[in-house]
C-alpha cells in the first residue's frame, strides 16, 4: 500500500515536473513606520506550500512554476497579514519594498492566554488544546480559541492529547497524559510568540504529530522582535494583575543574541470564589551564530505556578450559591486559604543545534526538565468530610430520606448552608487538637505530589531533494522518571498523621513506621518509569496544481512502576518493580492539495495510527499495587478530512468535513459505588472503548472595506460513543469478607450500553459572526456574538452496564426495572444552550520610537450564566437506589457541573522600545 | 566609538530590564502563601448561660415545639461517638461533678466528639431547635414529620456547628455520680454515672457486646440480683468483643427508656471488672428444713391472715430465690407468688407473712416479718393451695392439693387455721394431713369444726 502510494507520487512528479518552468518572486519587507528591514517574515503563494523566509535584510526570493492570478501572503509575528494580489505570467517578478503595517490586534493574543490559563487548571478533565491555536490564521480556529474557548470548545471534540506542542523542536506532550502542560511555560507570552501551527493531519515540517494539530514553538532570540517590552494588565478572570519584562538583543553583529524575560500574574481571588494565582516566570537565552548555515542556543526557563482551584457543584449548589461558588476555601485568620491548590514548577534548560542550508536543515536538540506538579487535598480520616457541599450536608439530604421527605429539615440545613457555605478551617484544628485522639490527626492538609525528571534528545531534518520533494524525519527519545507520592503539608494542629487506610484498617506501608510528620511521605508512594521511542519521515511533493504528502511514525513506549511501599492490602504486588510493559506502534498518514485555480483548492488528508496506550491508563491503580490493565490494547485511530479553500480578495474561508474513528481506547475511573453487586470505593476499567468523531466546519471572513471585515463561523459536530465498552470494577479485598463484592478483588460487570451516547467533548455546534473594524488612526474594535449547543456532561458508564438492573438486597433483578424505565432515568439531556457576546478593542501610538498598545476585552457581555461540562456520579449505582434519588428532583448525587465566566475583562498595556 | 556606543547602550536595556524585573516581584506578598499560622481559639468567650434545663424543659406542653424564647443553657459533654457506641446524639449534664440534671440533643453530625468531646463546656442557644418528649425523654433537635406528628429529629450538622458552641477553657473533668442499681432514679437520669460492685449475669457470659449492626441490651447484676439494662450499639467498635466475666465498675450515661433504666457507656474502658465475680460467695441455697408452719384465716378478721414459715435448721438462711406461691381453690396455674430474695430466716425461727401489716400489728401486737399486699400468697381465705420452692425449682414444702379446691377436703383452714405439729422437722412434698391439725368451718375429712378467732387461737412467731 505505502508503497503503491509513493510511486503515485514519483510518477506525478515526473510527469508534472517535465511541463514547469520555474521563475521567481523577490522583494524586501519593511516595517512601516520605523522603516526598517523586516527578517522572518514567512512568505508564499496562497494555495502552495513552499514558504520563504526573509532574510536579515528583509529580502526574501520565491520560487514557483506556475501562470496565472495568485494571492502572494507575507506574515509576521506582530504584523498584520499583507495579501499582495498578484498575475503571474511566467516571468520573474519583483515587487520592491513592502511594507508590513504592525498588528494592533497583537495583544489579543495575551487574552487568549488568560483563558487557557482558567481552563487548564480548573477543569482536570477538559483537556482542552487552546493554546495550540496561537498561531493559526484561519478565522475558523481564531474563533475556536478567542470565543469558543471560554465555553470549553475544541476543536472537532478532540482531546488535547492530540496536538503536539514543540519547543525548539522538541516534543513537550507529558508521557502521562500525552498533554502539554501549558503551565511550564506560562507568563512567558513574549517569548513564545514564534509559532509554527499546522492544523489537522497536514504536514508539519517539525513532526509526524497527533490529528488535532501541531506547534512549534522557537524560542530563539533572532526570530523574535528585538528591544524592550514591558506590558502591565488587569483583569477579573484567573488573575487580576499581570506585568511582563522582555528584554531581547537581537542578533548582533559578534553573533550573539541574548534574551531575557520575566512576568509574575497575582490574583488573590480569581472569577470564581477563592482562587488564588500566583505565578512568576523566567527565561534567558542566549543564541549563537557560529556563521551563516549553523547556530547554537541555549535556553532556561522556569515557570512557576500556584492557583486555587474551583469545583464542579449540583445544580442544588448552584441554585443556593451560584456560578462564582467554590467550596474549596474557606477563611483563616481572615485570609482565603483554598483546599485545592496546584502548583506546577518544571523549569527545563533546552540545548539546540541549528543548522541551515539551501537544502537541508537540521536541529538537534536536548531538553532536561525537572520539578513537581502538586496538588493539595484535604485528608479526613474518621472524621466528617470537610467541603460543605458534601451531600450530608445539604438540604437533599432531609428531601431525599428514606424514610420520607423532610421538608422543615431541609429548610433548616438550607439557611445553615446560606449563612456558612464554606470549608471551616477552624473546626479542622479544633478537631485536630481533640485530646481524645492524642495529637493524631483527624484532618491532614496533603500535596498530592508528581515529582518528574525527564530527558529528551531530538534530531529533526528537512532535507530539500530538489525542487519539488522535500524529505522530512525526526528521532526522538524521552526518558522520564516519574516520583509519586502523598506529602503532608500541615498537620492543621495534630502532632502527627497514623498512615492507616480507614476503610479497611490497614497500613498503607508495612515497611515504615505508621506515625507520619509534617513534609513526611504517606499513602503511597512509587516511580514510574518510562521510554518513548519515536522516529518518523515525510515526504512532500509539490507539483504546481498538485501537492501530496505522505509520512509514517515508528513509536516504541516501555513503562514500569516500580513500588516503594508495601501496601498491606496488596502485599503480593505493591511493593519493587511490576514487569515492563512495551508497546511498538506504527502510523501513517498522508494527503494532497488540488488547485483548482489560484483561489480555490482543494484538499484531503487521512491517517491510520496505532498508538501504545497512555501511561495513566495502564496501570490499575498505580498508587497501591503493580497490577496492570488486564488485556490492555494500542489505541487505534483512523481519521480522514477534507476542505475547501477559498481565497478571493475580499472573500477567504474553508470549509471543511471530518470523520475520525478512536478504536480500542482503554479509561479508568476512581469512585464509590452502590453497585447492584455491592458498595464499594472501586476503580473502573473501561476497555474496547471506541469513540466516533464526525462533523463540518466553516469559516469565512470577507472584507467589507478597507477598514470593516465581517466573518462567520459554524462547527457542527457529532462526537459519540461508538462501541459498548467491557467494564471491570477493581477493588482491596481487605474488608471483612461478607462485605466484598468479589474475593478475588475484581468483577466483570460485562458491557456498558453506551454506544450512542454523547461524549462529553465540549459544545458540539458552535456558530459565531464577528464584526471587526480597523481605524486607520490605529484603533480597532471587534465584536462577536456566538451561539453554543449540544454540550453534554459525561456519563458514567456503571450505570450502563447490566449490573445497574440487580438490586444488590436481593441479588435478583429489581421488579420494576424494566429497559424502558431503565433507559428513562439514564437517559441522556443536554446542557442548555446559550449565547456569548464578546467585544474587545484596541489602540496603539508610537511616539518617540516607543510603541505604545492598549487592549481591551470583555467577555460574555450579557453575564449570561451557562455550563461548560460536568460528569454524572457513579455513586447511585443500581436502579432502586437512582430512582429514589431523583424522586424528589433533587438528587444528592446529582450530575457535577462546571460553570462559565460571567461577564469578564482583560485589559492590557504594553509599551515597546 | 560606535562599537561603544552600542554597548553602552545595550548595558542600559539590561540595567532597566533588571529593574523592572525586581519591581516584579516586589509584588510577590500581595498572595496569600501557603503556610498558615494556627488559627486563634474559636471557642465562645462572650455569651452565657440565661436559662436552666428545667427552664427549657418547662416549655414542653404536650407535643413537639420549636422553642421561640432566645433561650441559652451551658452544659458538660458527658457521652462521645469516638468508638461509635452513641451516634448522633449528644448527652450533657449541668454540672461536672454532682450534676442535678441532664439533658440530650439529637444532631447529624458524625465524629461530633472531634468538636464536642467529653469534658467539653458547651453553649447551647436552643432558639429554632425543636423540644420533644419521647418515652418519658426530653430531647432537643431538629424536626422531623411523620404521618402529621412533629417529632424532634437530628439537627443538620451545619446547624448543630451554629448552635453548639464550645466554651473557651480547659476541658473539665467529669465526675461521675456513683452509685449502685438500687439506687437510681430520675434526678440521676441523663447524667453521668459509675456503678460499683456489678457483673454481667452469668447466662450472658460469652456472648458480646453486640449483634453486628443490631443495638443489643444485656443484662448487669449485682451480688443481691438487682439488675441494669447495658445497651450497646452494633456499630460499636467493641461491639465484637466478649462481654468481661469479672465484678467491678461500670461508667456510663443513664438513660430511660420509659419506666427502665439504661445504661450506655462510651468507650471500652468505662468498663473495669476486674475483681472476682459475686458468684463466688453464694447467695441462693436451698433447705429441706424449711416449711410452712402455721396458716391462719381468723373467722372474726380476714385481715390478721398470715403465713408462718419455720427454719428448723441450726443455721439462719437467706432466702435468695425462694418463692412462695399460691394456687387458689382449684387453679391449676400459679395464682400469686411472692419472692422472699433478701429476707433471712433465722435458726429454730419463724417467719410471719402478713398480707396487712398494719392490721397484723393492731392485732398481734407485733409487725410481721414479711409485708405483702392483699391477694398475695398469705392472703389465702382457707381453700387454696400453697408450695414453698427454693431458688433452684424444688417443691420444699406443700400445703394441700394443687388443682383441687380445698372447700370440704382435708386441706381446708377457712376461718380457722392450720398448724404443723411439732414433730415436723422437715418439708414435705406431698401433703399428709397427719403432719397437721387443721380448724375450720365445716370438720370434714380428718380435719376439726372448730372455727378460731384472732388473735387468742393462734400463735405467730412461735413454734414449739
Amino acid at each position: 500500500m505505502h508503497r503503491f502510494y509513493l510511486f503515485i507520487l514519483l510518477f506525478l512528479y515526473h510527469t508534472l515536473a517535465m511541463a514547469q518552468e520555474d521563475f521567481s518572486i523577490v522583494g524586501i519587507v519593511f516595517d512601516v513606520v520605523e522603516k526598517s528591514p523586516r527578517p522572518n517574515a514567512s512568505v508564499s503563494i496562497e494555495g502552495d506550500a513552499t514558504t520563504v523566509l526573509s532574510d536579515q535584510k528583509g529580502a526574501f526570493s520565491l520560487t514557483i512554476a506556475e501562470k496565472g492570478e495568485f494571492i502572494l501572503n507575507i506574515a509576521l509575528a506582530g504584523y498584520t497579514t499583507k495579501r499582495i494580489p498578484i498575475f503571474l505570467e511566467g516571468k520573474n517578478l519583483d515587487l520592491g519594498s513592502i511594507y508590513l503595517d504592525k498588528d494592533i490586534t497583537f495583544e489579543k493574543k495575551d487574552n487568549l492566554i488568560t483563558i487557557t490559563d482558567s481552563e487548564l487548571l480548573d477543569n482536570e478533565s477538559s483537556g482542552n488544546a487552546l493554546g495550540l491555536l496561537q498561531a493559526t490564521r484561519d478565522v475558523f480556529l481564531t474563533r475556536a480559541a478567542f470565543d469558543f474557548g471560554q465555553a470549553f470548545f475544541r476543536v472537532r471534540g478532540y482531546d488535547a492529547e492530540h496536538g503536539e506542542v514543540l519547543l525548539n523542536g522538541i516534543r513537550m506532550n507529558k508521557l502521562f497524559n500525552g498533554r502539554p502542560q501549558w503551565n511550564n511555560w506560562g507568563g512567558l507570552n513574549d517569548v513564545v510568540r514564534n509559532q509554527q501551527f499546522s492544523n489537522g493531519l497536514n504536514p508539519s515540517d517539525f513532526t509526524f504529530g497527533g490529528i488535532l494539530g501541531n506547534t512549534n514553538i522557537d524560542l530563539r532570540p533572532s526570530g523574535l522582535r528585538p528591544g524592550f517590552r514591558i506590558s502591565s494588565s488587569a483583569s477579573n478572570r484567573t488573575y487580576t494583575g499581570r506585568l511582563m519584562a522582555t528584554y531581547n538583543s537581537g542578533m548582533q553583529s559578534n553573533g550573539l543574541a541574548y534574551m531575557f524575560s520575566a512576568s509574575r500574574r497575582w490574583a488573590k481571588e480569581g472569577y470564581i470564589d477563592g482562587t488564588l494565582y500566583d505565578a512568576y516566570s523566567f527565561y534567558g537565552a542566549l543564541e549563537y551564530q557560529i556563521n551563516k548555515k549553523n547556530s547554537l542556543s541555549l535556553t532556561a526557563f522556569s515557570a512557576v505556578n500556584r492557583r486555587g482551584r474551583s469545583s464542579a457543584i449540583t445544580e442544588e449548589v448552584f441554585n443556593l450559591v451560584g456560578n462564582r461558588y467554590n467550596p474549596n476555601w474557606g477563611n483563616q485568620n481572615g485570609n482565603i486559604r483554598n483546599s485545592r491548590e496546584r502548583k506546577v514548577s518544571e523549569p527545563m534548560v533546552l540545548v539546540n543545534y541549528f543548522h541551515k542550508s539551501d537544502n537541508l536543515n537540521l536541529n538537534v536538540g536536548f531538553a532536561y526538565q525537572t520539578g513537581i506538579n502538586a496538588r493539595s487535598r484535604l485528608g479526613y480520616f474518621n472524621a466528617p468530610n470537610p467541603d460543605p457541599t458534601y451531600y450530608r450536608y445539604l438540604p437533599s439530604l432531609y428531601i431525599n430520606s428514606p424514610i420520607g421527605a423532610n421538608f422543615i429539615g431541609a429548610e433548616i440545613a438550607r439557611n445553615s448552608f446560606l449563612r456558612n457555605p464554606q470549608l471551616n478551617w477552624e473546626r479542622l484544628y479544633d478537631a485536630n487538637e481533640n485530646t481524645s485522639l492524642g495529637g493524631k490527626a483527624a484532618y491532614v492538609f496533603y500535596d498530592d505530589t508528581v515529582a518528574d525528571t525527564q530527558f529528551t534528545s531530538s534530531l529533526n531534518g528537512n532535507v530539500k531533494l530538489d525542487d519539488k520533494i522535500k524529505l522530512d524525519f525526526g528521532v526522538t527519545n524521552t526518558d522520564l522518571r516519574s516520583k509519586n507520592y502523598a506529602k503532608i503539608s500541615d498537620l492543621l494542629g495534630a502532632s502527627f498523621h497514623e498512615d492507616i487506610d480507614t476503610f479497611s484498617d490497614t497500613r498503607n506501608n508495612i515497611l515504615q513506621d505508621v506515625k507520619k510528620e509534617e513534609d513526611d511521605k504517606f499513602g503511597y508512594n512509587y516511580e514510574f518509569a518510562v521510554n518513548r521511542l519515536n522516529m518518523y519521515a515525510q515526504v512532500k511533493g509539490d507539483f504546481g496544481k498538485l501537492k501530496t504528502f505522505i509520512a509514517g511514525n515508528y513509536a516504541n513506549h516501555s513503562y514500569e512502576r516500580n513500588g516503594l511501599y508495601e501496601n498491606e492490602r496488596f502485599l503480593e504486588n505493591s511493593f519493587g518493580k511490576s514487569s515492563t510493559i512495551s508497546f511498538s506502534n506504527f502510523g501513517v498518514k498522508g494527503g494532497a492539495t488540488y488547485k483548482i485555480t489560484g483561489r480555490h483548492w482543494l484538499a484531503i488528508n487521512g491517517a491510520l495510527l496505532n498508538n501504545a496506550p497512555l501511561l495513566q491508563n495502564v496501570f490499575v491503580n498505580p498508587r497501591e499495587s503493580n497490577e496492570i490493565v488486564p488485556n490492555l490494547q494500542d489505541e487505534r485511530i483512523s481519521s480522514i478530512d477534507m476542505n475547501y479553500f477559498i481565497r478571493m480578495p475580499k472573500l477567504t474561508g474553508r470549509f471543511g468535513g471530518f470523520y475520525t474513528r478512536f478504536q480500542n481506547t482503554t479509561d479508568i475511573n476512581f469512585f464509590f459505588v452502590d453497585s447492584g453487586v455491592g458498595s464499594d470505593f472501586v476503580q473502573e476499567v473501561l476497555t474496547d472503548l471506541d469513540k466516533l468523531h464526525l462533523g463540518a466546519e466553516l469559516g469565512l471572513e470577507y472584507q467589507l472595506s478597507a477598514s470593516v471585515k465581517l466573518s462567520a463561523v459554524a462547527s457542527i459536530g457529532k462526537y459519540v460513543y461508538a462501541s459498548n465498552p467491557l467494564v471491570t470494577i477493581n477493588f482491596d479485598t481487605a474488608s471483612a469478607q461478607e462485605e466484598l463484592i468479589d474475593v478475588s478483588g475484581s468483577k466483570n460487570l460485562g458491557f456498558a450500553a453506551i454506544k450512542d451516547y454523547k461524549l462529553a467533548q465540549g459544545p458540539q455546534q458552535a456558530f459565531a459572526l464577528g464584526i471587526e473594524y480597523r481605524d486607520p488612526k490605529y484603533w480597532w474594535i471587534a465584536l462577536t456574538t456566538n451561539y453554543l449547543a449540544n454540550n453534554y456532561a459525561n456519563i458514567s458508564t456503571i450505570t450502563r452496564t447490566s449490573s445497574f438492573y440487580i438490586d444488590p438486597e436481593t441479588g435478583e433483578n429489581f421488579p420494576d426495572a424494566t429497559y424502558e424505565n431503565v433507559n428513562n432515568l439514564l437517559a441522556q439531556k443536554p446542557l442548555d444552550n446559550f449565547y456569548l457576546l464578546n467585544l474587545v478593542g484596541g489602540k496603539s501610538w508610537l511616539k518617540k520610537g516607543k510603541y505604545i498598545g492598549v487592549f481591551a476585552s470583555v467577555n460574555n457581555l450579557f453575564d449570561e450564566v451557562f455550563r461548560t461540562g460536568g460528569y454524572e456520579q457513579s455513586r447511585n449505582g443500581n436502579f432502586g437506589q437512582l430512582r429514589q434519588d431523583n424522586l424528589s428532583g433533587s438528587p444528592s448525587f446529582a450530575p457535577k457541573y462546571w460553570y462559565g465566566y460571567g461577564r469578564t475583562y482583560f485589559l492590557n498595556l504594553a509599551i515597546s522600545f | 566609538m560606535l562599537k561603544k556606543y552600542f554597548m553602552h547602550k545595550r548595558s542600559i536595556s539590561f540595567v532597566k530590564f533588571l529593574l523592572v524585573s525586581m519591581a516584579l516581584f516586589s509584588s510577590y506578598n500581595c498572595v496569600k502563601s501557603k503556610v498558615f499560622a494556627e488559627p486563634d481559639a474559636t471557642c465562645e468567650s462572650v455569651l452565657s448561660a440565661n436559662a436552666t434545663f428545667l427552664d427549657i424543659k418547662n416549655l414542653y406542653v404536650d407535643e413537639t415545639i420549636q422553642i421561640q424564647e432566645d433561650f441559652l443553657i451551658e452544659g458538660y459533654v458527658i457521652s462521645s461517638d469516638q468508638e461509635n457506641n452513641f451516634f448522633g446524639v449528644l448527652h450533657f449534664q449541668d454540672a461536672a461533678e454532682n450534676p442535678t440534671d441532664g439533658f440530650q440533643i439529637e444532631i447529624d453530625l458524625r465524629n461530633s466528639y472531634l468538636f464536642y468531646d467529653i469534658g467539653d463546656r458547651v453553649l447551647l442557644n436552643v432558639k429554632g431547635l425543636y423540644l420533644g418528649k419521647s418515652k418519658g425523654v426530653f430531647k432537643l433537635g431538629g424536626v422531623f414529620s411523620s404521618f402529621g406528628n412533629e417529632i424532634v429529629g437530628r439537627l443538620p450538622s451545619a446547624t448543630v456547628f451554629e448552635q453548639i458552641k464550645v466554651l473557651c477553657g480547659e476541658s473539665n473533668n467529669i465526675i461521675p455520680t456513683t452509685t449502685t442499681i438500687s439506687e437510681l432514679n430520675d434526678a440521676l437520669a441523663n447524667t453521668l454515672i459509675t456503678i460499683e460492685g456489678v457483673e454481667f449475669l452469668t447466662e450472658e457470659l460469652g456472648s458480646t457486646f453486640a449483634l453486628e449492626r443490631e443495638e443489643t441490651e444485656r443484662k448487669l447484676v449485682d451480688c443481691v440480683d438487682n439488675e441494669l439494662t447495658l445497651k450497646t450499639s452494633g456499630f460499636a467498635e467493641f461491639q465484637n468483643n466478649l462481654i468481661p466475666e469479672g465484678r467491678g465498675h461500670i461508667t456510663g450515661v443513664l438513660t430511660r427508656e420509659g419506666d427502665e433504666y439504661q445504661l450506655i457507656v462510651r468507650k471500652l474502658s468505662d468498663i473495669n471488672f476486674e475483681e472476682e465475680r459475686c458468684e463466688d460467695l453464694i447467695t441462693e441455697f436451698t433447705s429441706s428444713n424449711i416449711f410452712f408452719s402455721e396458716l391462719a384465716d381468723p373467722n372474726n378478721n380476714a385481715g390478721a391472715r398470715f403465713v408462718e414459715l419455720y427454719n428448723a435448721s441450726d443455721t439462719a438462711l437467706l432466702l435468695n430465690g425462694w418463692t412462695l406461691l399460691r394456687y387458689t381453690n382449684a387453679s391449676q396455674e400459679v395464682s400469686s407468688s411472692l419472692d422472699l430474695s433478701g429476707i433471712e430466716i433465722g435458726s429454730e425461727s419463724t417467719l410471719v407473712i402478713s398480707p396487712n401489716a398494719m392490721e397484723f400489728e393492731a392485732v398481734y401486737g407485733f409487725a410481721p416479718d414479711v409485708a405483702v399486699g392483699t391477694n398475695s400468697p398469705a392472703d389465702s381465705n382457707g381453700d387454696d393451695n400453697l408450695q414453698l420452692v427454693d431458688p433452684f425449682g424444688n417443691v420444699i414444702d406443700v400445703f394441700g392439693i394443687v388443682g383441687e379446691d380445698g372447700s370440704g377436703t382435708n386441706h381446708e383452714f377457712e376461718d380457722g387455721g392450720a398448724l404443723r405439729n411439732f414433730s415436723v422437722l422437715q418439708g414435705n412434698r406431698m401433703y399428709t394431713i397427719t403432719e397437721w391439725e387443721i380448724c375450720n368451718d365445716t370438720g370434714s375429712s380428718g380435719t376439726t369444726n372448730a372455727p378460731k378467732n384472732a388473735p387468742e387461737d393462734f400463735s405467730p412467731g412461735t413454734h414449739f
